[in-house]
């Protein structure tokens, strides 16, 4: 168990909340309702020593290949190693170094996972028979994804089939589970390569893609055309989605002449190499830009928004005491196991949660007196606004997962397998927190606090878009505001109760 | 790559790859395998209120693979006397697998030591006889040592080749599946041709 944070930084925490709350609100009834204008980025194309790097398909070639090494590393401690996950270096690795970690290199790099992904990696080479050369042909079907797939609710499935396995059936503490998930994801990739065109799967399907494409809306790193301009009118041939003899066309169908989000980029960089115009940069930006974007939203995107910002309260709810007192209630009350328990505590937590936000929308209807939006609109413009929020409670969860877990991966560096061996003298090494728990309580609460005021900023900007007249604009995001102080005093108060760690360490 | 992949020699290769990543390097006995508890206490005939250092080192039976991850705990306890029994929780000693602690036994006699382990949520005893003698006596500094078989086992999944070689064969057999169906599309293009036309490059 780690300790949570003291009641009276939770009860300051909370203060914050309030008082950035009120003087937000404040500030906008000033303020008259602007459309958002345009940021400034830095491109790194333009800097000499980087330019070639990121266009270099050899260079991502041996990067991925390290990458892969690492996975099928993974695959053979989950496999051969201890039973014990505390020291499995395949656990270890996988939850506690790349899942904490990942939420992280979103949030500045946006979508760089994709560009090392090793499922991805070793079905390209497979199927294009090529490790970095172009290959106008593969050895796939090239069959078109079903129509009625032609969205993300697979990956919001897979998404919650990977929370209930990771919570309800422990693949955190099983080696050998997190090596069968490992080799399923591959599967998945693998055969979606050898039959769907393109990569179909990362595109619909994948959800480690899907739920850092959602993150990455909130990135400081961006791939977009120089100028669209050039794009719609200064080229015929659209090698960017089409391809050349210099790169593939783009896996996951992006156009750059109307690419205005990170969502469905996976930055292969692909792109980088066919442009013949020259004319696409890869920008550093401030965060969240994309979130305060008047560009199209969808339905499918809303709802995996919706069930991160559950899944990752429910994910801090599972790691308190009091879960367990709910779990043993529904055991006894319904007279069934352990997992039948967990299934119904879990889907009835993301059910309540659910129903509370779309509750929050009916009433932000229905203090505007205009003619609405409508709901169903409303409902799939709103959830980005909460993106910010789960992004980070996200953070300040993982960071007390990682500060307490990750020195575990110095003994594992010299006993993979835990059969005892001492490959570079570290093997004893008795694990230890990596950041005092004072300095790691000060972080959780400063990440909510700044994930709350972030959220509000965007559910200001979506009001503004929505709702016309400055005082229907603000009464419709009073509701929002409500909503989103119950959220965060939420996520204040997980933090607060001590934590039962992931790993068993 | 494309001059290295021909049918069958590329399946033949990935089977022995399989067959070298899959196949047992280690005992077979290692995949899973009874634990032992070696308790070593010193000294092994202590004096009332002498410190004695309980040693317990988990391990596989055969491979001496350690079992990790572990609780120990041991107790003192001599039942005819019906007295409160002496107990300590042992810390991990020089490796993770070594659990070091000390009991004091508080009169002579012989008291029945126990050792309890908890192991991922399950938990095994095994309990052994010592004397305690008067400080005045003569005594047996030791180290003494004791094996025990727990009920736990040691070791990784219960088929991990069969699991390794049954990934590769797969998306080899996927590749070459995929390799043939494109060889004879291009095939049937090839035929399709008029005469005298040059051949389709690859």
């Amino acid at each position: 168990m780690t300790e949570g944070i003291p009641t009276w930084l939770f009860y300051t925490g909370s203060g914050l909340v309030m008082t950035a709350s009120f003087l937000l609100v404040a500030l906008y009834l000033r303020m008259q309702p602007a459309a958002p204008k345009g940021y400034a980025t830095f491109d790194l194309m333009r800097v000499p020593w980087l330019r070639r790097p990121l266009r270099s398909a050899m260079l991502k070639f041996f990067v991925r290949l390290t990458v892969v090494a690492l996975f099928v590393l993974i695959i053979l401690t989950g496999l051969y190693g201890t039973r014990y996950a505390g020291a499995n270096l395949s656990t270890i690795l996988s939850w506690t170094i790349w899942w904490i970690l990942l939420v992280l290199l979103i949030a500045f790099l946006g979508k760089a996972w994709c560009y090392l992904c090793p499922w991805d990696a070793i079905s390209c080479w497979a199927e294009r028979l090529s490790f970095w050369k172009v290959k106008r042909e593969g050895l796939s079907l090239n069959l078109r994804w079903p129509r009625r797939l032609r969205n993300i609710y697979l990956a919001v499935i897979l998404f919650l089939f990977l929370t209930w396995l990771e919570l309800g059936w422990g693949v955190t503490r099983r080696p050998e589970v997190t090596a069968y998930l490992g080799l399923l994801i591959l599967f998945l990739a693998f055969f979606a390569a050898f039959v769907f065109e393109r990569r179909a799967f990362c595109r619909y399907a994948c959800l480690v893609g899907r739920i850092s494409g959602m993150y990455a809306l909130f990135s400081s790193l961006e791939i977009r055309a120089r100028d669209r301009e050039v794009c719609r009118k200064g080229c015929q041939t659209r090698d960017c989605l089409h391809g050349n003899e210099r790169g593939y066309p783009c896996p996951t169908f992006q156009y750059l002449g109307s690419m205005e989000k990170n969502t469905y980029c996976i930055f292969c960089g692909e792109c980088l190499r066919t442009c013949p115009h020259d004319n696409v940069a890869v920008n550093v930006r401030f965060f969240g830009q994309d979130l305060v974007k008047t560009g199209r939203t969808r339905f499918d995107e809303a709802a995996m928004v919706i069930v991160m910002l559950a899944l990752t309260t429910f994910h801090g709810i599972t790691m308190i005491p009091q879960w367990y007192d709910v779990v043993d209630g529904l055991r006894a009350l319904l007279h069934v196991a352990y997992l039948p328990a967990f299934t119904i505590g879990m889907f009835g937590i993301l059910a309540a949660l659910v129903l509370l936000y779309l509750g929050f929308i009916r009433l932000s209807l229905a203090v505007v007196a205009q003619r609405s939006p409508g709901f169903r609109r409303l409902a799939v413009k709103y959830s980005y606004a909460f993106l910010p929020i789960a992004l980070f409670y996200h953070l300040a969860h993982n960071s007390t997962h990682f500060s307490v877990e990750a020195a575990a991966l110095v003994p594992a560096l010299s006993d993979p397998f835990g059969w005892g061996w001492n490959l570079f003298g570290t093997a004893n090494v008795k694990a230890g927190i990596l950041v005092p728990m004072g300095a790691l309580w000060y972080l959780q609460v400063g990440l909510i606090v700044v994930g709350h005021v972030w959220a509000l900023y965007v559910a200001h900007r979506i009001a503004v878009q929505e709702f016309e007249g400055h005082g229907s604009t603000f009464r419709s995001q009073l509701p929002m505001l409500l909503a989103m102080i119950a959220y965060s005093t939420l996520s204040l108060w997980i933090t607060a109760q001590p934590m039962e760690m992931r790993t068993a360490m | 790559m494309m001059a290295l992949w021909r049918p069958g020699r590329v399946a033949v290769a990935a089977l022995a790859l399989a067959l070298a990543a899959g196949g047992d390097a280690r005992p077979a006995a290692a995949h899973s395998e009874p634990v032992v508890a070696r308790v070593t206490v010193q000294p092994a005939e202590p004096a009332p209120r002498e410190e004695v250092r309980v040693t317990v080192l988990l391990t596989g039976e055969r491979s001496g693979m350690p079992l990790l991850g572990a609780e120990v705990t041991v107790a003192g306890d001599m039942p005819a006397h019906k007295m409160a029994p002496v107990k300590a929780a042992l810390l991990r000693g020089a490796t993770r697998n070594e659990h070091v602690g000390s009991l004091s036994f508080t009169m002579t006699g012989s008291w029945e030591v126990t050792v309890n382990v908890l192991h991922q949520g399950e938990r095994d005893e095994a309990s052994f006889d010592m004397e305690v003698k008067p400080s005045t006596s003569q005594r047996d500094p030791g180290p003494a040592t004791r094996s025990f078989a727990l009920k736990f086992t040691a070791g990784s999944s219960s088929y991990p080749g069969v699991v390794l070689i049954g990934s590769i064969l797969v998306m080899v057999v996927t590749v070459e599946a995929a390799w043939f169906n494109k060889k004879s599309r291009e095939a049937r293009r090839r035929r399709g041709r008029p005469a005298g036309s040059s051949p389709a490059r690859p």
